[in-house]
This record gives C-alpha cells, structure tokens and sequence, in this order.
C-alpha cells in the first residue's frame, strides 16, 4: 500500500495539516466539541465573530430551520475579545491547531482595536475579518458591500497585525470580486467566502417573520451551489488563497470547493447536525485521494476544467 | 458532564395515544449519564430534510445499567422519549420501526435541581409537558413526597398517568373540557395545593403561558420554581447561541435554553411580586 496521501496546505502563514476548518459562529470557542472529535487533528478553528465589548446579540426567536438550511439572527453575540483571551485562549493551547480569530466592529476604530488585542496573543494564527455580516446593524454589511469601504477597514487592521489576515467576503452583493481585489490590495492575506446569505421566513398563521429581527443569515446545504460560484469568481480574481465556506456536510462537497480554486474550506452548520463533521470530511478526503491515486491534496486545488 | 453522540438502536416506537409515540433507545452511556430534565437531541432524518437535530427531553431510562448492577452494560439499557408527532422531524421519526438506529446526542443541559431530603415537591405538567416527569418522580419518589399536578386539553391528552400510578405518585388532573379531573387549567389545581399547605418545591414543564402563570404564583407564594423552557434549537450544546431566552426583565442579555437550561429558576426568569401577575 502506498503512504497516506499528503493533506497539508498553507494560507497566508498558517500552516494547515489538512485543509478543514471550522467556521466561526458554529464551533462556539472550540472546546465545546471536544467530546466529539481530537481537536489536535483539525486543519484550523476559527472561533465565534468577537467584538471590543461583550455583546448581548439580537432578542430571540433568533433561528429557523428552512429547506435544506436555517435563517440566524445571532446579532454577534459573545463574550469580548479580552475574555476570550483570558478564559478561553490558554485552553486552545493544549491542541497544535491554529486558531483563527473571528472579530467585528461597528466602526472602523472597533476592528482595528480588538486586532490589536489579539495581536499581542501567541495562541493567535490569524485574523478573519468579518466584513459582512448581514445581523448588525451599522458595520458589517456596509463594509462588506463597497469595495472603498472594504479596503479601508481591511487597511486599518493590517497597519495593527502582522498576523495571517483573512477578509471574510459577503454573498450580499453583486461584486464579490472587486470586493476582493480591494481586500486583497489593501493587505489581506488570505480571503474567505462566504458569509451567509440574507433571508427570511414568515409564520402565516401569526403573519409575523420568524426571527425578531425580520431578516436573518441562511446557512446549510441549501446556499452550496451559490457559494461555489462564489467562492469559483472569486479565485479567479485574486493571487491570495481563499477558504471556501458555504454548505460543506461531506468530502464531496469540500473537494468540489477545492477544485473550483479554493486553498482549504470551512464547515459550518454540519457542525450541528454532526459534532464530528470537520474530521469526518478531512478523512474523507484523504481516502478519496487515495483511491484516486493522488498523493497530494494541492494537486487537485484549482483542478477545475473548463 | 460526559455527553455521547450515539448511533442508537430502536427497541420500540409504538403510538400510545392519538400521535403520541414511545420511542425507547438502546443508549447505555446516555441512560448512566442521564439527569432528570435534561434533553436529547435526535436526527429524525439521514438527509436534509429536515436538517437540524429535534430536542426531546428524556422521559425515563430504563436497564441494569442505570441501576449500577451490570458496567459492562449488557442487555437492554437506555432511554425513553415522548413526543408528538406534529411536524417534518417527529413524522419522520415516527414512521421508524424496532431494530432501525438513530442518531442521538446526549444527555444534555441542565435538569432539575436536588430535592431536599424529606421535602414536598409538585409536578405541574401541561400537555406532553409530562414527559420529564416520569423520569424525575421514578430518581426521587423515595427522597421527597411528590404530587403530580396534570392539565390537558380533554382526557385524551392526559399523559402518563398509569406510570405515576405505578410509582405510587398520587396525581391530580385538570382538562379543558372536564373530561378528566377537574374542570379548567392546571394552574386552578396549584392554586387549591397552596391553600390546604405550600410545598417545598414546584417544578413545571409546559406550553410558556402555563410556566409563565405557575412561575407567577410561586413568586408571589415564595416558594421555589423551576421551569424546564422549550426553544427552537440548532446545536443543543451551547454553541450557535440560538435558543436565547431573555433574562428576568430587571436583567440584561440572555440565557441559552440548551446550556442554561432547559430547567430553570423561575426568578431567573420572571420579574417578582405583584408585576408579575400582571
Ligand atoms: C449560527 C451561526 C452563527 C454564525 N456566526 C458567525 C460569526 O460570528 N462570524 C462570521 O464571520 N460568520 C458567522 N457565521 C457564518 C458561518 O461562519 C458561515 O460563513 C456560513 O454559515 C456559511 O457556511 P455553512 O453553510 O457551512 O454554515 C455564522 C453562521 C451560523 C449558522
Ligand atoms: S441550541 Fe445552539 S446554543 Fe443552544
């Protein structure tokens, strides 16, 4: 039997022992999940988005399950960049995996201050920039949107880290791929795309929206086909590696993001149907390029024919 | 807290009542590990449709291995639940037959608080809000006197009633139509126990307007509550941050029903006092 196919690849200067990462917002601070699956083995965590201050995030009803998907209205709760890096930091340490930090402001000055804080962290591999999520009212979205806006906060925070940078792309917008050329000349490292998809659901016997905050996230098998595209447009747009996100459950999902240009991917809602599902689509994917006779998993990055 | 996501074997799946079902699970680690009032959640289907995991709270465990006599957990052990099936998830669930497997993932969350030795508890269970109850009266019936309070809609919905039964629980029930019981609400029954002696203890699991109006009287009376809370899940251990339920009103931010909960102190909850019954 030949050895085992090699899964490592690099993204900005993190380097990855197979391309699987958890996405932010759906594997909590890590350590929630380590009765299900080794931490040690995953490619990278990329923890809950964290803000300067705690944050109380949005009145409930805030999910929805919908075809194939669910709706999210968090509104970025969690507990503050400078309790994640007292309380749940150190205990990340014990695993080799990188981790990578979600974070979000509402202004320009609030992203550059939590990346400075994290700057200062050993523990920290990397920095993804959430321009785009669609659940806060002011920032997010009107970064994430605008190519000029985009390049100024992506900007702002490379002039305080000189670690990994990834700009986290939105679907919410008909020019993904000027957004991401603007990332990237503005200094990011890497790209990942994408968020969630702006949606909304409606209970018809009350006549009210679902989610209280009328509009939410859509997440789950249901967004794959467009976050391919997505995720296709924006490599062929840019040099920097991307991770590719979007309704990844299994291998074959994450290898088609991978030959459609993308360096490593991420799994989000699969997290909660399968509290192993990152490992399990790593292993998948060793074992598909083992029977494919493929010794390395770049060789099939970007493989796409057209 | 140990928790197990486990493929479990269906040993029964049987209706009990009009599209009430019985599922009981072969789930030896979950049954060990298993507290009164807290949950599980179950894939009611390998494909997407529907996605996410049901939470259902365990309504009893059964087996040698829950009682300490066999560790190496031979035979039949493992959990039951109860549940209605009224939506795409607990269809599907339904139409599962003895020898299938499911996935399920467990114990989780917070159940109901310790017992004082020699207290006096009630049960006030609306509807399938009975479900936990079996399993907390059969892990403390022989530490605390425990009444069932029981409301439901006819006599039909009444619940369980045989189990307690069993367990020489005395219950007292209330439908809607006067089929069974008392006429009128569970809330009229808690309201008569107070006069004739409060109890040390109420623990409530039911539709939210019932918690609500339980968790009201024992405010006013100061006696303790607990409320087991239902909300709309994804994850079930504390990451998605989904299920928040605000904080008494005098509180800021939220509770996460699946870490929190799903059993809560009702001051934790609701503003005290007159406010309250307002
Ligand atoms: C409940 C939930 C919370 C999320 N929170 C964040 C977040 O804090 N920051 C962020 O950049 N993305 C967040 N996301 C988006 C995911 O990271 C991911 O981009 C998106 O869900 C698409 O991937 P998926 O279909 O695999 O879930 C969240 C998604 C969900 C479902
Ligand atoms: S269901 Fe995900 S945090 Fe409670």
């Amino acid at each position: 039997m030949s050895a085992a196919p090699s899964l490592g690849v690099t993204v900005g200067r993190i380097s990855m022992a197979n391309p699987v990462c958890t996405a932010s917002g759906t594997f909590g601070y890590g350590l929630e999940f380590s009765p299900h699956l080794d931490l040690s083995r995953l490619g990278a965590i990329a923890v809950k988005g964290l803000s300067l201050l705690p944050a109380p995030g949005n009145p409930p009803p805030r999910i929805v399950e919908t075809a194939s998907g669910m709706l999210n209205a968090i509104g970025l709760e969690n507990i503050g960049v400078e309790a994640f890096c007292a309380k749940k930091l150190p205990l990340l340490a014990r695993f080799r995996t990188p981790v990578i930090a979600n974070i979000y402001g509402t202004t320009m000055e609030e992203y550059a201050r939590v990346a400075e804080r994290l700057d200062r962290e050993e523990g920290i591999a990397g920095i993804e920039l959430n321009i785009s999520c669609p659940n806060v009212k002011k920032g997010g979205v009107a970064f994430g949107a605008d190519p000029k806006a985009a390049a100024r906060v992506t900007r702002a925070v490379r002039e305080k880290t000189g670690k990994t940078l990834i700009v986290k792309l939105s679907p919410n917008t008909a020019r993904i791929a000027d957004i991401a050329l603007a990332a990237e000349d503005a200094g990011a490292d890497a790209l990942s795309a994408i968020n969630t998809l702006t949606g909304m659901a409606v209970d018809i016997s009350t006549r009210r929206p679902r989610l209280a905050n009328i509009t939410g996230g859509l997440s789950g098998p249901a967004i794959k086909p467009v976050a391919l595209r997505m995720v296709y447009e924006t490599c062929r747009a840019v040099r920097v590696p991307v991770m590719g996100v979007g309704g990844i459950s299994n291998a074959v999902d994450a290898l088609e993001f991978l030959m459609a240009g993308a360096t490593a991917v991420q799994v989000g809602t699969a997290n909660f149907v399968n509290p192993r599902a990152a490992l399990d689509i790593a292993d998948g994917i060793s074992a598909w390029l083992a029977q494919n006779n493929i010794k390395d998993v770049r060789d099939v990055i970007g493989a796409l024919e057209t | 807290m140990a928790r197990t996501e486990a493929r479990a074997e269906i040993l029964e799946n049987t209706e009990t009542a009009p599209e009430v079902f019985r599922l009981r699970l072969q789930a030896p680690a979950i049954a060990r590990d298993a507290a009164p009032g807290q949950f599980v959640m179950v894939r009611c289907s390998e494909s997407t449709a529907p996605l996410l995991r049901r939470p259902f709270s365990i309504h009893d465990v059964f087996g040698p291995d829950v009682f300490g006599e066999n560790a190496a957990g031979e035979g039949e052990s493992g959990i039951v639940l109860l549940y209605r099936a009224v939506g795409e998830g607990t269809r599907l669930l339904s139409a599962k037959r003895a020898g299938e497997f499911v996935d399920v993932l467990g114990p989780l969350g917070r159940g109901f608080g310790p017992f004082k030795e020699n207290s006096r508890a009630l049960l006030v269970a609306g509807g399938m809000g009975v479900a936990p109850f079996v399993f907390l009266a059969r892990r403390r019936s022989a530490q605390a006197e425990i009444t069932l309070l029981l409301g439901a809609r006819t006599w039909r919905d009444a619940l369980c009633l045989e189990d307690f039964a069993g367990m020489g629980v005395p219950a007292r029930t209330a439908t809607e139509d006067g089929s069974l019981g008392a006429k009128g609400l569970v809330t009229d029954l808690l309201g008569e126990a107070f006069r004739t002696g409060a109890p040390d203890v109420v623990c409530a699991c039911g539709p939210a307007p019932m918690l609500k109006a339980v968790a009201a009287l024992c405010l006013q009376e100061g006696v303790a509550c607990e409320v087991s809370l239902e909300a709309a899940m994804a994850c079930g251990i504390g990451v998605c941050l989904g299920c928040a339920v605000a904080k008494r009103p005098d509180g800021q931010g939220y509770y996460h029903v699946c870490a929190d909960g799903p059993v809560m102190r009702a001051e934790d909850l609701y503003a005290s006092g007159r406010l309250a019954a307002l």
